[in-house]
């Protein structure tokens, strides 16, 4: 009875195993691997992220508090196009500026690793 | 030679992130067949294995090296599908029913056909089987974990999965008596 049960178990794992199934190729590698590279560096270089706002919100309000001031106005003339700009639009600028940013740097650490990997 | 996986692992702890892709070419048509047993569609097993992927390189160093990582790797595939599948766990079977051996009757169902057909139907005979026995045969019989690891991929005690592999000997044998009577061949 022993061999019985054993003979079907060989019979079923054959036919388990001759079964062909579907297969990841080599491009979900590079997709995985660049996943696992994009979650590296965003944890590695969190501080970035958190650097770059704040360096833009403090020229932001640099900007903002010093129109008006006598010393700002000879670098109002020379920034004179930005200055013109609506202030609303200089925040919403920024946070364009920031995501762009932040891809590209991404981007760029992942796409280094994705070639050497 | 391709480094094991507690030695891919180790590299990986150690900041070498590109070890990560030996386990993931090692394991993920195995993660994805056994993906497909529960979402039964290759879009969504192929979303199972990348993010149970993503959940073990993020959880690697709570890794205990006690359990081969494979078992470790294919629970959260498992679950991860589970999830994905909108499944709740699996209920266990009772133990009393345990029936350890096939009845095997005078004719033998299983000898009785030539290879090819008999392959053929039991082919047939397991695409039948519900995806939790179809997920057990192809852990059992594929990736040839024993029952206790099986248990642990699929949180159950060891002594169900027994029951269960059991049971579906028991059901694949009853299928093929059932076509060789409708073929007259018993």
């Amino acid at each position: 009875m022993k061999n019985k049960i054993e003979d079907f178990d060989r019979l079923i794992k054959e036919v388990v195993e001759e079964n062909d199934e579907p297969k990841l190729g080599e491009q979900f590698t590079v997709n995985m691997m660049s996943q696992v590279y994009e979650y590296k560096y965003k944890t590695r270089y969190k501080w970035l992220y958190v650097l770059f706002p704040i360096v833009l919100l403090t020229l932001a309000a640099t900007i903002y508090f010093a129109v008006g001031q006598n010393w700002f106005f000879p670098m109002l003339q020379r920034f004179e196009e930005l200055i013109t700009m609506d202030r609303t639009m200089l925040f919403l600028g920024s946070a364009v500026v920031y995501l762009i940013y932040s891809r590209i740097l991404i981007g760029i650490l992942v796409l280094k690793r994705q070639f050497t990997y | 030679m391709n480094p094991s996986d507690a030695g891919c692992i180790k590299q990986i702890l150690n900041g070498e992130t590109s070890a990560f892709s030996v386990l993931v070419n090692r394991y993920k048509n195995q993660s994805y067949g056994l993906a497909l047993k529960v979402v039964k569609n290759e879009e969504d097993a192929e979303e199972v294995v990348q993010d149970a992927l993503m959940k073990a390189y993020k959880a690697l160093r709570k890794f205990r090296q006690d359990a081969q990582f494979s078992t470790w790797l294919y629970r959260i595939v498992y679950n991860t599908a589970l999830t994905k599948a909108g499944k709740r766990r699996i209920q266990k079977v009772p133990v009393e029913d345990y029936q350890e051996e096939l009845e095997f009757d005078g004719k033998d169902a299983v000898n009785t056909l030539v290879n090819e057909d008999r392959k053929h139907y039991l082919h047939e005979a397991i695409l039948t089987l519900n995806e939790e026995d179809r997920t057990i045969v192809h852990l059992y019989y594929k990736e040839e974990k024993d029952a206790k690891e099986i248990a642990e991929i699929m949180n159950m005690s060891h002594v169900n999965i027994r029951v269960r592999l059991s049971r579906i000997r028991k059901k694949l044998y009853d299928i093929l008596r059932l076509k060789l009577k409708e073929e007259h061949l018993l």
